[in-house]
């Protein structure tokens, strides 16, 4: 009956993995709604946050029992080797959070809730080392040097410019930014109807689609059809700016 | 290295479900398209409507601005959803292959997670700071989302050129060494053309349906300066970047055709295939019938099989009868299912297309889905109906998509059959790797797998063969010299009863056609993988069902195809069992045309194999 895709260790990683996700949510909704002081959606958050917290404890020391039986080893590697550090900062901290959202200090008890679940997911890769699955080893399941040299310069590289954005999103998220006031949208006296001459873009438009045409479809060397894709874009936005404005402006008078 | 020592490098691919697999990886491909479509060119279009808003102090366009924000996270979000489908089809579908290569593509899904994750970041920023950030700040906001999601498309695109032409690698073993991800991915010169069509088409497509969904409204009486507005924007977008996919759908084409011809051929003619469960990819493009019956790669090599094809003035819509040659058709049903199948589109929606088309404005209509009435999905998407009469606008985006599909829809390779002027330093001899395909029965697995022969690389084709392939390459070489117009454009619709009558006739002079057996010419050991190895799969480029059979080897036979090239007497052709039913058919008919028509059957037996023509007794008339 049991594969390798269902047996009683994943069903018990599954509901804890839905336990787990559900004992955040609550967490950290009950923050935001003590944020914005809404005292009836911060009970029931705080209610729910408790639920789960100790329905995925429950679920988690449970677990251990079912695992133990399924994959002994799993279980073994998890309390014997480097992993039970990883364990049992998780066991604390869950036991914190819930000690703190029951304090209703929830600022925290978003860190303590994440720590709880990062520790746990990490005790998972530590027991496990370096396997990263049964029979396959970290090393073996490496890609060529270029590629991991490649590689992790690209995730510095998306890092430095993913960082800051991340940071930037959750500054205006969590400050509340994009709780405030509506801002006035229009800044008066703004109001300008820039002069196109229409007959003169017009007319570039179809010298650069041209162009593109003859480098794009006639010649045949790569800088051609480089130049070419430049030619038909410039072709768009010329022509683009020679209908829309005026149509634009056609409609504005005759609203 | 030699071709038999790359071949064992691969197993035989067995993998379980393969059918599944492509059905699965196929749809989730085309439902996800159209989402990067939007995600790829919408932000450009709110944020241009927005920065006039600012500029000219206007309400009106701030309000349309935000409400296309509001579609765009929507559509986005949606997208992250398929997208991440299609992440896990990777890994689940083509384990073999990820395992494999992924060390070498890898790097591109890992750059446009980071490109994704912003993308994500800016559009929450964009639409959750309306009226809440500074009219600049959210204006700026606002250009990240555009760069991410162009170098975003960027890194897939790349990962799919890079399936269209593998390099930067080199096997050892079967096991990828001596890996270059960024030449791999970056300095691949399929890369170019691929990602401009798609970009431009992303704007065609997005353009076309957000203006669609202002035209519904105005039907419905709703035509305020807001509708006009959005109508103009949205309309403008599309109809410029369709002009402009036109040129770049050519450069395209003709990149497609000099390096993969069998693509090509795959994209334009009617394949067909063993089991009838899998559905051909109808064309968007019409074809003479009869070229579809010489379904040979040598003649998708011609550029101007990527052409819109003329057509003669004054159509009409035939039904339930099979093609007759020389006949210019407009409107093409590959038939895939059972006997008789006549087109299901209602005769009059047709009918006013045409008239419409009849018109000076020639309006290019693409119909998709066979029963408009009601449309299913599976038929309707297969069935689509492509009635050509002018300009190449809505053609072109939808092209797009179909060539993304295909190209994704299936295990691909860089199977260059055969090359525009194939030449070996050896003179005359192409080195050959010429492959009786494996013929399996009828209702046996859909796709082939090209093997090496026992001859295998050196082959020599005989002096006379080399002979029409020189001609082949001239006439490739003129072709491609012609005037720009013919190439791109559809003509006008006027009768041309002369060149419609004219159908050109290839002989398959060395066995090298789609549906027959692929020979790869132009070995280079520098592109390890054109030389095809077992594992890896070419799919749809086989006649159905019947082996294919070669035309008799006596000059008498090929002086019939000539002839029946030259219009004198349109010997069997277009009328193949599994061809095109219903055609649009130029009107009015010439007499020459009865003639030919009436005189087909006979010389259809006598001068082409059953595998080519396999209707000989349906005679079509003219009514």
């Amino acid at each position: 009956m049991w594969t390798s895709w269902l047996n009683p260790t994943s069903i018990v990683i599954g509901a804890l993995a839905v336990a787990t996700s559900a004992y955040l949510a609550a967490v950290y909704l009950a923050a935001d709604a003590a944020h914005d002081q809404e005292r009836a959606l911060e009970r029931s958050f705080r209610l729910r946050a408790l639920a789960s917290g100790v329905t995925a404890g429950a679920i988690a020391i449970g677990g251990l029992f079912v695992v133990n039986a399924d994959d002994h080893a799993l279980v073994h590697s998890l309390l014997h080797g480097r992993a039970l550090p990883a364990v049992i900062v998780s066991g604390l901290a869950g036991l914190g959070t819930l000690r703190l959202v029951s304090w209703r200090r929830y600022e925290l008890a978003r860190y303590a809730a994440s720590l709880a679940v990062a520790a746990i997911i990490a005790g998972w890769a530590l027991s496990r080392w370096p396997t990263i699955l049964p029979g396959l080893t970290v090393h073996q399941a490496a890609a060529p040097h270029d590629t991991l040299v490649c590689i992790v310069v690209a995730v510095l590289g998306g890092g430095v410019v993913l960082l800051p954005s991340l940071a930037l999103l959750f500054r205006l998220t969590l400050a509340g930014r994009f709780r405030e006031d509506e801002v006035a949208e229009l800044e008066k006296g703004t109001v300008t109807h820039p002069s196109v001459n229409v007959r003169v873009l017009a007319s570039a438009a179809v010298a650069c689609l041209i162009a593109g045409f003859g480098l794009l479809n006639i010649a045949d060397s790569s800088w051609a059809h480089a130049v070419g894709v430049a030619c038909l874009f410039g072709f768009i936005a010329r022509a683009f700016s020679a209908i829309v404005v005026p149509a634009l402006d056609q409609h504005s008078a005759t609203r | 290295m030699t071709p038999h020592s790359i071949a064992a490098a691969f197993p035989p691919v067995d993998q379980h479900y393969l059918l599944q697999a492509r059905q699965m990886q196929a749809l989730s491909f085309s439902v996800h398209i159209p989402l990067v479509a939007f995600g790829l060119s919408f932000p450009a279009m709110v944020l241009f409507v927005e920065w006039l808003g600012r500029r000219r102090g206007d309400e009106l366009y701030l309000t349309l601005a935000r409400r296309w924000s509001k579609v765009m996270l929507t559509l986005f979000a949606v997208g992250v959803i398929t997208g991440t489908v299609l992440s896990f089809e990777m890994g689940l579908l083509w384990p073999n292959f990820t395992g494999t290569f992924g060390s070498v593509f890898g790097l591109g899904f890992t750059i446009e997670g980071f490109s994704f994750f912003l993308e994500a970041i800016f559009i929450g920023i964009y639409v959750y700071g309306w009226r809440r950030l500074s009219p600049r700040a959210h204006l700026l906001s606002g250009i990240p989302i555009v760069i991410t999601g162009i170098t975003g498309s960027l890194l897939v695109i790349a990962v799919n050129a890079w399936m269209n032409h593998p390099g930067g690698f080199s096997l050892r073993n079967g096991k990828v060494v001596n890996v270059h991800p960024l030449r791999a991915l970056l300095g691949n010169s399929y890369l170019w053309n691929e990602l401009i069509h798609m970009y431009v088409a992303a704007y065609v497509v997005t353009g076309f349906i957000v203006a669609g969904c202002y035209a519904f409204g105005w039907l419905r009486g709703r035509w305020g300066r807001y509708e006009r507005t959005a109508l103009t924007v949205a309309l403008t977008f599309a109809a410029l970047a369709s002009i402009a996919q036109a040129p770049i759908g050519d450069w395209a084409a003709r990149e497609v055709a000099s390096t993969q011809p069998v693509k090509l051929a795959a994209m334009e003619g009617p394949i067909q295939d063993d089991s009838r469960s899998v559905r051909a990819p109808s064309r968007l493009v019409s074809r003479q019938p009869a070229e579809t019956c010489h379904p040979d790669p040598a003649s998708a090599l011609d550029p101007r099989r990527s052409q819109l094809e003329r057509d003669g003035g004054g159509t009409r819509l035939r039904s339930g009868q099979p093609a007759a040659p020389g006949e210019r058709g407009a409107l093409v049903v590959p038939d895939h299912g059972g006997d008789r199948n006549i087109v299901r589109a209602p005769r009059r929606l047709v009918r006013r297309v045409l008239d419409q088309a009849k018109a000076p404005a020639r309006v290019p209509v693409v119909l998709s889905g066979a029963r408009f009435r009601r449309t299913t999905f599976g038929c309707g998407a297969d069935r689509r109906l492509a009635c050509d009469r002018g300009r190449p606008t809505a053609v072109g985006g939808l092209s797009s998509n179909a060539d993304r599909r295909s190209r994704h829809g299936c295990a691909r390779h860089p199977c260059r059959l055969r090359r525009a002027c194939p030449r070996v330093p050896g003179g005359s001899e192409r080195a050959r790797l010429g492959t009786p395909t494996p013929r399996t029965s009828p209702a046996g697995p859909v796709t082939r797998i090209l093997r090496p022969t026992k001859g295998g690389v050196g082959h020599v084709s005989s002096v006379a063969t080399n002979g029409v392939h020189t001609r082949r390459a001239h006439a490739v070489h003129r072709a491609r010299r012609r005037r720009p117009r013919g190439r791109l454009l559809a003509a006008p619709s006027r009768s041309r009863p002369a060149r419609t009558e004219r159908s050109r006739v290839r002989t398959p002079s060395n066995g090298a056609r789609v549906g027959g057996e692929p020979c790869l010419a132009d070995l280079r050991a520098d592109r390890l993988l054109d030389l095809l190895p077992q594992g890896v799969r070419l799919d749809h480029v086989h006649s159905r069902g019947a082996p294919v059979h070669r035309p008799p080897r006596h000059p008498l036979s090929r002086r019939l195809l000539r002839d029946a090239g030259r219009g004198r007497d349109a010997a069997g052709i277009g009328t193949h069992r599994h061809a095109v039913r219903t055609v649009l058919d130029p009107r009015p008919r010439s007499h020459s045309a009865r003639r030919s028509a009436a005189s087909r059957p006979t010389a259809c037996r006598s001068a082409t194999p059953p595998g080519i023509c396999g209707r000989a007794g349906s005679t079509r008339r003219p009514s």
